[in-house]
């Protein structure tokens, strides 16, 4: 998929670990963890609001968008 | 107004009764293979036996007894076959019923599952008309081997039925897999 999270970068900019901010907008890890590595297929409105929220930032400042990262959709 | 989506009572207990019917029906199906196998040797070393039972007018009318007695082991095994498929599809049906009760009935190899038991009813209607043809030509002493109840229309609606639900099944998998990576 060309859509390319960037949560790492922010957590790293903010000085905030994983867990913390999962234990903020009140999701479990194993998911937020799937959100960063990139491998979640959808993301809630409501958790990238949080996640805004949070982190103090816009969605694209989370998302990003590859072209070259296409091929590796559905491999 | 908010929908409010009520979570359905804990059916454990239909869950149990129908895993209790399937055996029970396995067990019968078992039954049927052992008596008739059992059968057969039986047949072939005391043919006279059941020759004894058969209308003298319906021996001679398929020519020669041994005829009859070739015509009967067919029939036996025709049945033993019946039932084993009849096993295999309900060994299928006791893995569905086991994942719906785990709360994990979307998967792909329940879709895989529903379509070989669509399958199966299939050639078990199938098989089971020819049988019963079969016992018809043979005469009116073995209207027993109809076990199969011939053509059936509920058999044939169940395997078009069987064959929709794997197709729903299909569906709820890839809805199913894409709410998976729903964060």
């Amino acid at each position: 998929m060309a859509i390319v999270i960037t949560l790492d970068r922010m957590l790293q900019q903010r000085g905030m670990t994983l867990s913390e901010l999962a234990t903020r907008i009140d999701i479990t890890l194993a998911n937020l963890s799937i959100l960063k590595t990139g491998k979640a297929r959808a993301i809630r409105f409501s958790t990238l609001d949080a996640i805004c929220r949070e982190l103090q930032c816009t969605p694209g400042d989370l998302l990003g968008y590859d072209p070259s990262r296409t091929q590796d959709d559905d491999c | 107004m908010p929908s409010v989506i009520r979570r359905s009572p804990d059916p454990r207990g239909i869950f149990n009764l129908t895993h209790a019917a399937i055996h029970a029906v396995m067990a019968m199906c078992w039954l049927g293979i052992l008596a008739a196998l059992s059968a057969l040797p039986l047949v072939l070393h005391r043919p006279q036996r059941l020759l004894d039972t058969v209308d003298a007018a319906v021996v001679s009318s398929h020519g020669d007894p041994s005829h009859l007695l070739l015509h009967f082991c067919i029939g036996l095994l025709a049945i033993s076959a019946l039932l084993g498929l009849g096993l295999v599809f309900l060994r299928h049906l006791q893995r569905l019923v086991r994942s719906v009760r785990d709360r994990q009935p979307f998967t792909r190899g329940n879709v895989l599952r529903l379509r070989r038991m669509a399958w199966l009813m299939l050639a078990m209607e199938l098989l089971s008309i020819a049988i019963g043809l079969y016992a018809r030509w043979m005469g009116p002493q073995f209207a027993w081997m109809e076990v199969g109840g011939g053509m059936s229309i509920t058999g044939l609606i169940a395997v078009l039925m069987l064959f929709v639900i794997a197709h729903v099944f299909n569906v709820g998998t890839a809805m199913r897999e894409d709410l998976d990576g729903l964060v």
